[in-house]
């Protein structure tokens, strides 16, 4: 699809329309097809489908037992996570705060993690304000600006939505990210923070030099002071909302989201069709052909890397994704993989898993990527080069 | 499924978010914009076979979706978009400065905006949505900005887009 040129205002708009309108609902797509009239029968299925899940049905009678068949895709999304009822607003003397930071080209860059370490659950929703202090008197050139938390990408799983900020259950951590950028000012630096809650309760101040730390936290040290940008701004404190620092508890218990599962991802390439390119270096490659709108199939394998049999004790999720980068938000589509047939992976053995990804009427033609990826796994995600035809 | 079927779905799985948040815009509320992308998709299943295919088939949706706003919001449909366009959010707590400026905006270019940097649709696209021209859609979208950026404080970014510019 054309898009035009955009410039920077362009962008800054988009983003802060998105961010004022944002939220993290989700579609339904049977829905849809049923208030059209189309039921979701095998008889409305595509042809090409009912033969692929008869001769995957055909695959696995044949394999059953064997932990090594080709194991069927499973069209399941993830299920949402459930808002928790509003509890009462955080206090305080019920917070612990730990407070990092590291200098970046851009300036200090830090986060703020509120633990309720009281015995029930408390609220952090609302807007808290974060400031420099000590000294106060660089308040008049200091540009201070808020932005609420975004909800989680479009297309994105949201295990962690920001509605759990509702109810931050004991022991858990809620957290802030800050930036503060640009200082050209002769006299001292400020050398503290402070954050007050939305309820307008002081929370921590972080001090330097003779003042003990409030909280546990560290001071910020004046070779933290961020360098000067551009002489005529003024410098910037850029905080955003809180974010739930946890996983529910129900996204645990119903999806393998251990980081330690000890699989290896590969796309099985064998037997796809393929196209042969030539690069500019004046070299051939070749590449998976995968036809634009169309629904591609292909395979995944994930190899037990353990000398221990593996089972899945929940079904893990998945996010796989062709030419995502090519939209704007990027795109991916996150399913649940569909580990029950699969029994016990033997160490070293592969399971194979039948997949499918539509390839989007906007992937720009030729190459591209695509990318499957174990949700919660940063490891455990794969790329492969694809051709885009017409 | 037929390719139009398909592809309907595609822009469904893709763009619901933008969607919903758009048509919240409108409507007032997410739930209701929920049922109203759920309702425009479900039409435009039903009348694909009307697409003629002249234009995007986006822009296409898009329309279906603004009349079904329109009509659970009790306007008639046949009213003009670009000279109704009032919408109800974003509500001011979320951004109080950009609700107050898009208040100030005349329905069409509020509706150009809205299209543009909440539906991200392109100039052609929204054209399509406004039935007027890819040049009024240029002047219209430049006007505003001009009057938005005179408005909002756009000067200094956020520290998500410093991140994501330095990535």
């Amino acid at each position: 699809m054309k898009r035009q040129k955009t410039d920077s205002l362009d962008r800054q708009l988009s983003y802060r329309f998105k961010k004022a309108l944002g939220d993290d609902g989700r579609g339904d797509w049977f829905d849809v097809r049923e208030r059209a009239g189309m039921s979701r029968t095998l008889w409305h299925w595509s042809q090409r489908r009912v033969l692929l899940v008869a001769g995957v049905l055909v695959l696995v009678v044949g394999a059953a037992g064997a932990s090594t068949g080709l194991i069927p895709w499973l069209n399941r999304k993830p299920v949402d996570v459930k808002t928790p009822s509003l509890a009462p607003p955080c206090r305080a003397e019920n917070l612990w705060v730990r407070l990092r930071y590291q200098t970046s080209l851009n300036g200090l860059d830090g986060s703020l993690s509120l633990v309720n370490t009281g015995h029930h659950a408390c609220s952090l929703v609302g807007r808290p304000t974060l400031t420099l202090v000590d000294p106060p008197v660089i308040k008049p050139r200091l540009f201070a600006k808020f932005t609420p938390a975004v909800p989680s990408e479009p297309g994105s799983v949201d295990l962690v939505p920001l509605g759990l900020l509702r109810a931050v259950p004991p022991h858990r951590a809620a957290f802030l990210t800050f930036l503060w950028k640009n200082w050209c000012e002769s006299g001292p630096a400020p050398a503290g923070l402070e954050l007050r809650l939305p309820s307008g309760d002081l929370v921590v101040r972080s001090f330097a030099d003779s003042r003990p730390p409030a909280n546990g936290l560290p001071p910020l040290y004046h070779s933290t002071v961020p360098r000067c940008f551009r002489k005529n701004w003024q410098t910037g404190l850029y905080y955003e909302g809180f974010y739930p620092g946890w996983t529910p508890a129900s996204v645990i218990s119903k999806y393998q989201i251990d980081s330690t599962a000890p699989l290896r991802v590969s796309i099985i390439t064998r037997g796809l069709p393929t196209v042969r390119k030539r690069r500019s270096n004046g070299r051939y490659y070749t590449y998976v052909r995968v036809r634009r709108g169309a629904v591609f199939h292909y395979q995944v394998g994930l190899r037990n890397t353990s000398k221990r049999p593996f089972r899945f004790k929940r079904c893990p999720l998945y996010a796989e994704s062709i030419a995502g980068l090519a939209s704007n938000p990027p795109t991916k589509d996150v399913f649940v993989l569909n580990c029950r047939p699969v029994g016990a992976i033997a160490p070293g053995e592969i399971a194979a898993f039948a997949m499918e990804a539509l390839v989007p009427d906007y992937a720009p033609l030729g190459w591209n990527v695509m990318t499957w990826n174990l949700y919660l796994r940063e490891t455990a995600g794969v790329f492969k080069s694809v051709w885009i035809v017409p | 499924m037929d390719r139009q079927t398909r592809t309907i779905e595609d822009v469904y799985r893709r763009r619901y978010q933008s969607f919903r948040g758009a048509l919240a815009g409108i409507v007032g509320s997410y739930e209701l914009a929920h049922d109203v992308v759920q309702e425009s998709f479900a039409r435009a299943l039903k009348s694909r076979a009307d697409f003629r295919g002249d234009g995007p088939l986006e822009a296409w949706i898009w329309k279906i979706a603004l009349r079904v706003a329109f009509e659970m919001r009790g306007q008639a449909s046949q009213v003009e978009l670009a000279d109704a366009f009032e919408p109800e959010l974003p509500q001011p707590e979320r951004d109080e400065e950009l609700a107050a400026v898009l208040k100030e905006l005349s329905p069409r270019r509020r509706l150009v905006v809205f299209l543009r940097y909440v539906a991200d649709l392109d100039y052609r696209e929204i054209a399509r949505v406004c039935e007027i021209s890819e040049g009024t859609v240029a002047a219209t979208l430049a006007q505003a900005k001009a009057a938005l950026a005179a408005s909002l404080d756009c000067s200094n970014p956020g520290p998500r887009e410093l991140r994501e510019a330095a990535e």
